[in-house]
């Protein structure tokens, strides 16, 4: 038998420690398996006996791209255990403080991890040589958004603002206001990214993917709506046990997921963009239209096209927030405490959240159970890379490695939340 | 933490620019107040002096840079910025934009004797090599350093005092020769801004 191995020791430029491994045989792909060795962080065994009012801080620290999806996931599925329902206000300020990590996350994405694929380079320390503008471009966005999480979250990473039933405090509208100059600006900045993304070369694949987001929600989601699919599945979070299994695989410290009686499926931009494009605002449907995207997306490599569609999204939809926001009386509702379930999905930027929690009568945490986007999006990224692979078995193995990386890299899979640095090892037969 | 499992090369005095070991002669006690007190006045740009402390308090030794600057705040003069931050390239870069004068202090590994003190002048050609194509959780310190001279050049002095750690544990306490370091870092550093 032929058999032929590439090895990239270290996947670069995803979240987290992880490595990749392709068997080829006989000039055929046999076999892609993504296997995550960064060690399980057991975030939802100590979570049992605390108050369901510390999780959300607690959840806060299993990611330091992306808090403002724990922390969003936590209090609504908290506020689903506990009975409550939030003010309008205060899912407006929810919706606003995760515009600003949709913004600061995607753009880090797009900048520093991705863009580099598409323009040649290692990483952004080379691509900033020849690009110092498009670097400066995607450090000025990240900040814009950043500047929403300090204000709404109290700091940049891991925000200590949010709270069961709301916030600890809620800004001003002079507070709120003071941000819309830098909001402005970011928005105009990012109709650039939305041009530059959509010029770079993308290879001309497509797949038949299980688009999994939330949807049926009036609105593009962030932290309100059905789980809703392109293939007929409409749910509500409450009803995800009962459609969707975590599975566990021996080359992953990540448990994987699986659609009962489907398979893989695909949560995140794709997703999300596919399920929801007619929602977006005028502006981001305008900048999606002129970037060449139609309604759906199925070609991953595009993905970064419709981040950058929905940077354009956050920002409008910030502005729109705080023009119209009034100062609540209350930042939070109460929460009184009783036995209960409670079941939450939000939108991170890479993909749906789910979080459920089993509540004591004094609100102590007996279970919980938490699904990152890239837990569920691991199978999908090695069915991408079963299907594309073949077709550049040709190239050398650099290159070929290369473009594995790359593939992975459309998800930008966080292995850090999901267990949570890759690896990539190829072998030809 | 600024990981150096392999030690940049040499630039004149080079990596080993300053290199203090942790003898009992090289930890010298800091003058009891090493530099003029201020008011905290702040100035921008080419006037302003800034000190960044990187780190994490809660790991061990990496939290010896942020010790050193929340050290320094009460005894700096008026135009000396302290900063503590956690490493992330983004604000690390802005901080270097705005400032002429910045010294870093962070921990290191490199497989030197615990609380060992390196000093490097990050204007040196090389003389923190970024790497390439990190995640973005590996974008820190030396890729910061990196892409601020690229993009707008780095501040006239920017030095790097990097301490030999050896706990990076989340939790754990600081190692005795790391902590005996503070002192040391100050009183070098109280000495170079003087003469800045």
């Amino acid at each position: 038998m032929d058999r032929r191995t590439i090895k990239v020791d270290v996947l670069a430029r995803v979240e987290g420690e992880g490595a990749l491994r392709l068997v080829i045989e006989d000039g055929k792909l046999r076999d892609a398996e993504l296997r995550i060795f960064e060690p399980p962080r057991f975030f939802e065994a100590f979570l049992r006996g605390r108050s369901c009012m510390e999780v959300p801080d607690i959840t806060a620290r299993i990611c330091g791209i992306c808090p403002v999806a724990y922390q969003m996931s936590a209090v609504h599925a908290m506020e689903d255990a506990l009975g409550i329902a939030i003010t309008p206000e205060i899912r407006e300020l929810r919706r606003l403080l995760y515009c600003g990590e949709w913004i600061e996350s995607h753009v880090l994405h797009m900048y520093m991890l991705h863009a580099p694929d598409f323009l040649g380079y290692d990483g952004a320390v080379e691509m900033a040589k020849d690009h110092p503008d498009v670097v400066r471009d995607g450090l000025a966005l990240k900040k814009a958004g950043n500047e929403i999480l300090k204000l709404l979250g109290g700091r940049e990473i891991h925000p200590i603002n949010v709270r069961v039933g709301g916030f600890y405090r809620v800004p001003s509208k002079r507070e709120l206001r003071e941000l819309r100059e830098a909001l402005l600006r970011g928005r105009d900045a990012s109709l650039g990214t939305v041009k530059l993304v959509a010029g770079f070369e993308f290879p001309d694949v497509e797949r038949d993917y299980e688009f999994v987001s939330l949807g049926n929600a009036g609105e593009y989601p962030f932290n309100a709506g059905r789980v809703v699919s392109n293939k007929g599945l409409d749910i509500t979070p409450q009803q995800y046990d009962a459609h969707f299994e975590e599975f566990h695989v021996k080359r992953s410290n990540a448990l994987h997921s699986r659609h009962i009686g489907h398979g893989a499926y695909l949560t995140g931009p794709l997703a999300r963009y596919s399920l929801n494009s007619a929602l977006l605002s005028p502006l981001a449907q305008a900048a999606a239209a002129q970037a060449g995207l139609g309604p759906t997306c199925n070609n991953p490599f595009r993905s970064i096209v419709i981040r950058a569609v929905e940077v354009v999204y956050a920002f409008d939809e910030a502005l729109r927030i705080i023009d119209a926001y009034e100062q609540p009386d209350r930042p939070f509702v109460d929460t009184p405490m009783r036995a209960g379930v409670g079941y939450a999905c939000t939108e991170a930027p890479r993909g749906m959240l789910f979080h459920r929690y089993h509540l004591d009568t004094e609100g102590s945490v007996q279970d919980a159970k938490i699904v990152p986007p890239t837990s569920q999006n691991q199978p999908s990224i090695e069915a991408d890379l079963l299907d594309f692979a073949p077709r550049w078995l040709d190239l050398p193995d650099e290159k070929l490695g290369h473009l594995c990386e790359q593939a992975i890299r459309n998800h930008d899979p966080c292995i850090s939340c999901a267990t949570h640095f890759l690896k990539l090892d190829v072998v030809r037969g | 933490m600024t990981n150096n499992a392999s030690p940049p090369p040499l630039e004149g005095g080079g990596w080993g620019e300053g290199c203090v070991q942790p003898t009992a002669a090289a930890v010298r006690t800091p003058p009891p107040n090493p530099l003029p007190q201020g008011e905290g006045e702040h100035l921008a740009g080419a006037h302003l002096r800034l000190v960044i402390g990187v780190g994490n308090p809660d790991r061990g030794d990496d939290g010896i840079g942020r010790l050193v600057a929340r050290r320094l705040r009460d005894s700096v003069p008026a135009e000396v910025r302290i900063e503590e931050q956690d490493g992330a390239a983004a604000p690390l870069i802005e901080s270097l934009r705005d400032a002429g004068s910045v010294w870093l202090i962070d921990a290191a590994v490199s497989g030197a004797l615990p609380g060992t003190i390196r000093r490097t002048d990050c204007n040196a050609t090389d003389a923190l090599p970024a790497r390439s194509g990190a995640s973005s959780h590996g974008l820190g310190l030396a890729e910061a350093v990196a892409l601020a001279r690229t993009l707008h050049g780095l501040p006239r002095v920017c030095i790097l005092y990097a301490v030999e750690g050896v706990t990076f544990a989340p939790g754990a306490a600081m190692t005795p020769q790391v902590l005996a370091a503070a002192d040391t870092v100050i009183a070098l550093l109280a000495e170079e801004m003087l003469s800045d």
